[in-house]
């Protein structure tokens, strides 16, 4: 059965700035200070409206580590 | 962690989400209640709708959250938001019911190519097997006439590609 409460958070929540404006909210300080929240980026098909009603995927971002040089 | 479900909508403003996640927080905060607490609980957040209106993708989200609602309330007309909205905004009524009656327009035919999409995919799977996802993209992107093309292929075709080719 579609969950479209689901469906709804996802959609809403797979722009990175809401996303970062979440995590920012709900996440310990410490661990907000050391990730670049404005950095957040969405993976690639990590989210697919039309599989909603077969799969239960979550969001999924990458975000750099303050500090910590980008790998090439 | 966080019931995002369960921000009371004093708080949310606060929290810098943009116009979309906002109404949409709304709007799950107070799906399991009356049409009437739902509608109450998202007219202050007219602005919103109407910010949308000229935002990128804002007509993807309205269709989205009316989407939504219409699911949670299905008694809830595009004629009923716009009265709870109107009060709180300042481009009136009338401008907000257009908006809702093309929202309710977008979405019948967005939802049309959706139902498409999903038969092709399942169709596709029952023939050949789990869907690759390249293949998955194509369709899902793929507009309405063009489903119809891919929905009567399946029937001949001897692969994934040959249902997808241009």
């Amino acid at each position: 059965v579609a969950n479209h409460h689901d469906a709804l958070f996802k959609e809403a929540f797979s722009s990175p700035d809401s996303a970062a404006a979440e995590l920012r909210a709900v996440l310990p300080s410490d661990l907000v200070q050391a990730i670049e929240l404005s950095k957040l980026s969405l993976v690639p098909g990590s989210f697919r409206s039309h599989e909603l009603a077969e799969s239960h995927t979550d969001l999924l971002f990458t975000v750099p580590i303050a500090g910590k040089a980008r790998s090439a | 962690l966080d019931d995002i479900s369960h921000i009371p909508g004093e708080t949310l403003r606060a929290r810098a989400f943009d116009a979309f996640a906002t109404v949409a927080v709304a709007a799950l905060n107070r799906s399991h209640e009356s049409e009437e607490a739902l509608l109450q609980a998202l007219a202050p957040f007219a602005d919103l709708f109407a910010a949308l209106v000229s935002a990128p993708h804002g007509a993807r989200a309205l269709a989205i959250i009316f989407e939504y609602l219409s699911r949670v309330a299905p008694r809830l007309t595009p004629q009923g938001l716009a009265q709870a909205l109107a009060p709180y905004t300042t481009q009136g009524q009338d401008i907000l019911m257009n908006i809702v009656d093309q929202l309710r327009q977008e979405g019948r035919q967005e939802g049309q190519a959706e139902g498409r999409a999903l038969s092709v995919l399942k169709l596709m799977k029952l023939k050949f097997g789990q869907v690759p996802v390249e293949i998955e993209r194509t369709v899902s992107a793929a507009p309405a006439e063009r489903l119809d093309t891919f929905l009567e292929r399946i029937l001949t075709a001897a692969s994934f590609e040959d249902v997808v080719r241009e």
